[in-house]
């Protein structure tokens, strides 16, 4: 199956630049706030800073800008749509260029079309900087760091960024296993990819079942291994790599929040 | 928490970012626009409730490779969440599939447009329609099965383990 060796996660493309050598959890702290920024600028010179300060980010990036193109591949269709919604079905205001039944062109619209698509791509980009730049184990480890408070509500901050560890960690294992059980499948006459959509749902009973069966008969396995080499949670647990805030991550940052209080008094 | 449940989930979370991956690169995994065949997964909190936070946890790492990104992330996964336990606490197999397709249409078609302002009803009937589709004709046959198979339910579940 071709589709499996093109899978979009772990888009991480390690290179040495400035946003790769960043501590995840400043990486993460920041990405969050320009979404929120992101949906707090209205569409005059700040939108246009925003678009030159993510433009800025990728050339530090030092990642081929086709990686960022590629990452937009899956919403082609939702800026298309967006787009046409509000172009056609939109806000009715400004001066008014075309009107037929429920179809109308308006300033306003055309304004609210391009704001809206751009955004889109901008909050594709401002994730994919994360993703590209963070390799997932850092982004899981950086999470744990960010989410500890949570701590004191009881909620099971180790546990969790643990168990996205492990989900990580099988997605190649259970990708291959999925791959193996279609290709026996297939050696006993199974077809995939004919039929009605009813058809199609069945024959996915002879993939899904086994592929149930074997993870978890890995997830048992896991678990003794996890006890047999000692593991009884969070406590006292060190890591294998550990992370540093410097003064990198206080330059970022601090040009992070002199960027915004600049947008939002535009 | 003991090191088995915090692999079955770590594992069920596993399984759903696997086939929204596998069906991403082939349908549409992401956007209004969906068909996310891991849907399906939503009907399993029925007969394992450590499929809830399994399924949270899938939901909250595949959607950080959405495009939507934090949004996705945070909102996304909570529909999931709440879908879960609403599937966990149905009383009838075939009622199963019913929170996910509602708490997804309401939810998800909510958040969308709040942050994009496309049109909510549209987006409601298009994500019932979807999620419909996925659970009742893959999720539901699925779980029936396993759940009149004896032998692959005790296999899954280790139910009825210390009786034999």
């Amino acid at each position: 199956m071709e589709a499996l060796k093109a899978f979009p996660l772990g888009q991480y493309i390690p290179a040495n630049s400035f946003l790769h050598n960043l501590d995840a959890r400043s990486k993460l702290v920041s990405s969050f706030w320009l979404i929120i920024l992101l949906f707090l600028l209205k569409l005059n010179l700040s939108y246009l800073i925003f678009f030159l300060f993510i433009i800025l980010e990728i050339f530090i990036s030092r990642i081929s800008l086709k990686y960022f193109i590629r990452s937009l591949k899956p919403i082609y269709f939702l800026v298309i749509f967006t787009f046409i919604v509000h172009f056609f079905f939109g806000e009715e205001g400004g001066r008014v260029f075309f009107k037929y039944g429920i179809l109308h062109i308006t300033e306003k619209g055309i304004k609210m079309a391009v704001f809206m698509s751009t955004r889109l791509i901008f909050l594709v980009m401002i994730t994919s900087l994360l993703t590209l730049t963070t390799s997932v184990l850092d982004l899981a480890h950086g999470l744990e760091d960010i989410l500890k408070p949570l701590n004191y509500i009881n909620f099971p901050v180790h546990e969790f960024s643990m168990m996205m560890t492990i989900a990580l960690r099988f997605v190649p294992t259970l990708l291959e296993e999925t791959d193996k059980i279609i290709k026996a499948q297939k050696s006993r006459g199974a077809e995939f990819g004919k039929g009605n959509l009813l058809e199609q749902a069945k024959k996915l009973l002879p993939i899904i079942i086994p592929l149930f069966l074997s993870a978890f008969r890995r997830a048992g396995e896991l678990a003794e291994a996890m006890e047999a080499r000692g593991y009884r949670g969070g406590r006292g647990r060190t890591r294998y790599k550990k992370v540093s805030w410097g003064k990198k991550e206080n330059l970022y940052i601090s040009f992070i929040i002199l960027l915004s209080l600049v947008l939002l008094s535009l | 928490m003991s090191s088995k449940t915090l692999a079955r989930i770590a594992i069920y979370a596993s399984i759903y970012i696997v086939l929204t991956l596998i069906f991403s690169a082939i349908s549409l995994s992401y956007g209004p626009i969906q068909f996310r065949i891991s849907e399906f997964l939503t009907v399993f909190p029925f007969i394992d409730s450590l499929a809830i936070p399994g399924l949270f946890l899938g939901c909250f790492v595949a959607n950080f490779f959405s495009p939507a990104g934090w949004i996705d992330v945070i909102f996304g996964s909570l529909c999931t969440l709440i879908a879960g336990y609403l599937t966990y606490k149905m009383p009838k197999i075939y009622l199963a599939p019913l929170p996910p397709i509602i708490v997804n249409a309401l939810g998800v078609s909510l958040y969308l447009h709040i942050f994009f302002k496309l049109p909510y009803l549209l987006n409601v009937i298009y994500i019932a329609i979807s999620e419909a589709l996925v659970t009742y004709l893959i999720g539901l046959p699925i779980l029936v099965y396993i759940d009149r198979n004896h032998y692959i339910k005790t296999k899954l579940f280790g139910r009825g383990e210390k009786n034999e």
